[in-house]
């Protein structure tokens, strides 16, 4: 799992999450993550477009920071996921709770 | 009847290697595209639950694919702590809940689980998907 592409904008801070998000990598995405949050930027866009794989673990830790946010005023939001993390979002119910949106303009 | 095993350290970066033999196999299988992401995530899921049940990271867990004219089934088994099934409670999402996620993925994705866990002594996770008779081309 690696990232690289951050983009800051005014409002939003933007990361492009890549390969996959396990319990192997998950501690490198919870520091991206943290990472982001301390910009203080209201939304923080994950581009899943190149993500492969993500698991509960994953799952876990995006709700976690999801609710350490919430707290803030800040929003995460997922943008492009595969259709196989899509269907785990949504078995999970993990999708009502995180904003999920389709940008076909990278 | 084809019977495959892998013992594997109980250590994160092994993970992956699960997935990559799972898949494999089951592509071999005719396994859909999609029912392969799922087996992949059922038996990650089921390894990450090894290895967060294990008691220290120096040893080892086992992994055994048996193939079938029409299903997979695999099986994790730990040497952990071991845990009560029916007591892992539902993951809530806003609350602190946030285990139980991987139990309630597996029943989601896989056909039939059968857990046998005695506490102190291990975990066995067995997982049965079925091949769709669809045949993708």
């Amino acid at each position: 799992m690696s990232s690289n592409n951050i983009i800051e904008m005014e409002k939003t801070s933007m990361v492009s999450i890549k390969g996959e998000i396990d319990i192997y990598s998950i501690e490198k995405f919870r520091e991206i993550i943290e990472e982001r949050i301390k910009t203080q930027a209201p939304e923080i866009i994950l581009d899943c477009s190149e993500l492969s794989y993500m698991d509960s673990t994953g799952m876990g830790v995006l709700i976690e920071l999801r609710n350490k946010t919430k707290e803030m005023g800040q929003k995460i939001i997922m943008m492009n996921p595969r259709p196989n993390i899509k269907k785990l979002l949504s078995l999970t119910g993990v999708d009502k709770i995180i904003e999920i949106v389709d940008n076909p303009v990278n | 009847m084809d019977s495959i095993k892998l013992t594997l350290p109980t250590k994160p970066e092994y993970v992956s290697l699960a997935r990559l033999t799972i898949a494999s196999v089951a592509n071999n299988m005719g396994f859909s595209i999609g029912d392969v992401e799922d087996l992949k995530v059922a038996v990650s899921e089921a390894c990450t639950n090894a290895l967060n049940h294990s008691k220290n990271s120096d040893t080892t867990y086992d992994l055994t694919y048996v193939v079938e004219n029409n299903k997979l089934v695999f099986t994790v088994t730990d040497r952990g702590v071991g845990f009560e099934p029916e007591t892992v409670a539902k993951p809530d999402l806003n609350g602190q809940q946030l285990g139980g996620f991987g139990l309630f993925i597996i029943k989601s994705l896989m056909d039939r689980v059968e857990i046998v866990s005695e506490r102190g002594s291990g975990t066995s996770i067995t997982m049965i998907k079925n091949l769709s008779m669809t045949h993708e081309i």
